[in-house]
């Protein structure tokens, strides 16, 4: 099956919190374009089930946005970084996942260990409301290259 | 000898923020145990002033695990203010989105939060009794437990066009109908989530048979009273509507106090009463006041409330349940089971639902102004009944909201329970103990998880849930401290 040996990329984000919304909105974005090498999905947040995803995809990009991450700011530029997986007996989970700890899923679950990247955004506010940060609007545009070349240049 | 304090704070792996203190008489043996909600954000105030036909995209904004039973609940609150008879697709279109919302959240509740208690061990590791723990202890449950809820949730994407906060049950009916390959995909998905929950029956009876029979005598094992919706010849049953004759109080006896009972009058047979220690409030049936009328919702309640469920399977697992309780079943650790059956319920009913070639008529909507300035709500939420209730001015504008969630009606009986299991695991030597030990403070907070608490929608609130225990003398001061988290 070809489906199983595409690139995924993964964009998070609640719309409705300011900048965080921007991994979300760059995965909508890629989405429209109708990519044929690789597969997007655009989640509010990350579940378990997620993990099964990951399993059939043959590398995975994380796109999220940041607020403290001190490879982003103070520059506006996002940050592209290597993922891995956290061992499985110092993984905790209550009510949310985490881009490691779905590795950790994938590989204990499905016996998966695709590459994984995550590009991280600069981001200013996480407050209520649609619109980005000037700053995180420009690097959303940059992600976007980015993560396009990242698909194709895997695919 | 001081009289102490042992405080839990907060206790994990439940949907919110609250603290457990156990108080110690000057022997040092437990007087008396309260579970805090500590948590608080007031929707009901908030809400006044906007148009009631927001209410149920709100309301939904409550809790991100069950919020579907709101939306339900607000959209069903949203017909009496219009007036109108829903249309039968509407109604089956929302009873088939419920049985779907109750599938995924059981499936949480059991795989993904308490399972790791049982399969792994009271004294197992705390850093690993979690789904990761179960995932390397047996990672055959933990994916299919995955696989389940990911079934729940896509039913309630397929039908809503999102699983979290889908604003599509709106006051009249449904937003969108749904067309074929939706029945199909819903229909497709079947097979594997009956094997999963059977699967789940299996590896859990056989846990109650050898190594959980102290946890049934003890973790919250009492009378009560039990309250809830019951279908038509006494069926179980989960969605008020036309095939609903309406709630149901039943005595730890099978007496029956009341029946048929009217949301609309939920005032007459239902009271809060409020503590200064919590901010969730202590809902009970008014007749007999607030300690005899204390009462449990939920799925024990809607299991012992009921004559049957109407499907096979689920019939023979219900058998099954009250040879193993009793015809009422009080012991509040069997909520676990009762989940299972309960999702076995869902989805023979799902199925069913599916052949209804009413369900894929286009009429799902009765449009209307305001008619009515008042409403009442409700819907069994996978933790029990929820009742939505407004009063709005003559624009449609909210006036007053009073919402009585599952989880404030089951607030007495977790106090008890909480109560109950620290007077059971701790003795008077282990509350003198240097170090308090780990595995019976687990207990406890597993008590707590037997009702599933969803501290989000009865608080209206979230919070980060490591956890705090403190053990205090009567002045105050601090002579334990455990953290993790």
């Amino acid at each position: 099956m070809t489906s199983a040996l595409q690139p995924l990329v993964i964009g998070i984000g609640n719309l409705q919190r300011g900048d965080d919304g921007v991994g979300y909105r760059i995965a909508e974005a890629l989405l429209s374009e109708r990519p044929d090498s690789y597969r997007v999905f655009p989640t509010h947040q990350l579940m378990p089930e997620t993990a099964e995803l990951i399993a059939v995809s043959s590398r995975v990009l994380f796109i999220d946005s940041t607020i403290a991450n001190p490879c982003c700011l103070p520059c506006s530029s996002p940050c592209l970084e290597t993922l891995q997986p956290r061992p499985l007996a110092t993984s905790s989970w209550s009510h949310h996942c985490t881009p490691p700890g779905l590795l950790t899923m994938a590989e204990a679950l499905y016996a998966a260990r695709p590459p994984a990247w995550q590009l991280l955004i600069p981001s200013v506010h996480y407050n209520h409301g649609v619109e980005l940060s000037p700053l995180t609007a420009t690097a959303a545009v940059m992600a976007y290259s980015l993560a396009q070349a990242w698909g194709c240049s895997h695919a | 000898m001081q009289r102490r304090l042992i405080q839990i704070d907060p206790v994990t792996r439940i949907e919110g923020h609250a603290k457990i203190s156990i108080y110690l008489d000057s022997f040092g043996a437990v007087e008396r145990a309260r579970f805090h909600v500590t948590e608080y954000r007031g929707f009901e105030k908030f809400c006044e002033g906007r148009p009631f036909t927001e209410m149920a995209a709100i309301t939904s904004r409550i809790c991100g695990i069950c919020p579907v039973s709101h939306l339900l609940a607000a959209a069903k609150t949203g017909d009496k203010i219009l007036g109108v008879a829903v249309p039968p697709t509407a109604e089956k279109l929302r009873r088939l989105m419920n049985l779907g919302q109750i599938i995924q959240s059981h499936a949480l509740s059991f795989f993904h939060l308490s399972s790791p208690d049982f399969l792994l061990g009271w004294d197992s590791d705390p850093a690993k009794r979690n789904i990761f723990g179960l995932i390397a202890a047996n990672p055959d449950l933990a994916r299919s437990g995955i696989r389940l809820r990911q079934f729940g949730q896509s039913v309630i994407e397929a039908l809503g066009g999102r699983k979290i906060h889908a604003a599509w049950a709106v006051p009249g009916g449904v937003r969108s109908p749904m067309d074929t390959q939706t029945r199909d995909l819903i229909r497709a998905g079947l097979p594997e989530a009956f094997a999963v929950v059977e699967q789940g029956l299996s590896v859990f009876k056989q846990l109650l048979d050898h190594q959980l029979s102290e946890e049934y005598e003890v973790f919250g094992h009492f009378p009560s009273l039990f309250m809830g919706l019951v279908g038509q010849h006494d069926r179980w049953e989960h969605s008020s509507g036309s095939t609903c004759p309406g709630i149901r109080v039943m005595d730890s006896q099978g007496l029956v106090l009341a029946d048929r009972l009217q949301e609309n009058e939920y005032a007459s047979f239902l009271s809060e009463a409020v503590e200064p220690w919590s901010y969730l409030k202590f809902p009970y049936y008014k007749p007999l006041g607030p300690q005899a009328g204390s009462y449990r919702v939920g799925p024990l309640a809607r299991l012992n409330l009921c004559a049957r469920i109407g499907t096979e399977r689920a019939d023979c697992e219900l058998k099954e349940f009250r040879q193993r309780g009793g015809r009422v079943v009080t012991a509040s650790f069997f909520y676990h089971l009762a989940r299972l059956i309960e999702i076995l319920a869902c989805l023979e009913q799902m199925e069913q639902l599916l052949d209804d070639p009413e369900l894929r008529s286009t009429h799902i909507r009765a449009r209307a102004a305001v008619n009515c300035l008042e409403g009442v709500g409700v819907n069994e939420a996978p933790r029990g009944t929820l009742i939505h209730h407004y009063r709005v001015d003559a624009n449609g504008l909210i006036e007053k909201v009073n919402l009585i969630i599952a989880t404030g009606q089951n607030n007495s009986a977790m106090n008890r329970t909480v109560t109950q299991i620290a007077q059971h695991y701790l003795s008077t030597e282990q509350t003198q103990a240097v170090h308090l030990n780990e595995a019976l403070l687990n207990r406890i907070e597993a008590g707590i998880r037997c009702f599933d608490p969803c501290l989000s929608c009865s608080t209206h609130a979230a919070g980060a849930m490591p956890l705090h225990v403190q053990l205090l003398s009567a002045e105050g001061d601090l002579l334990q401290e455990l953290q993790r988290g």
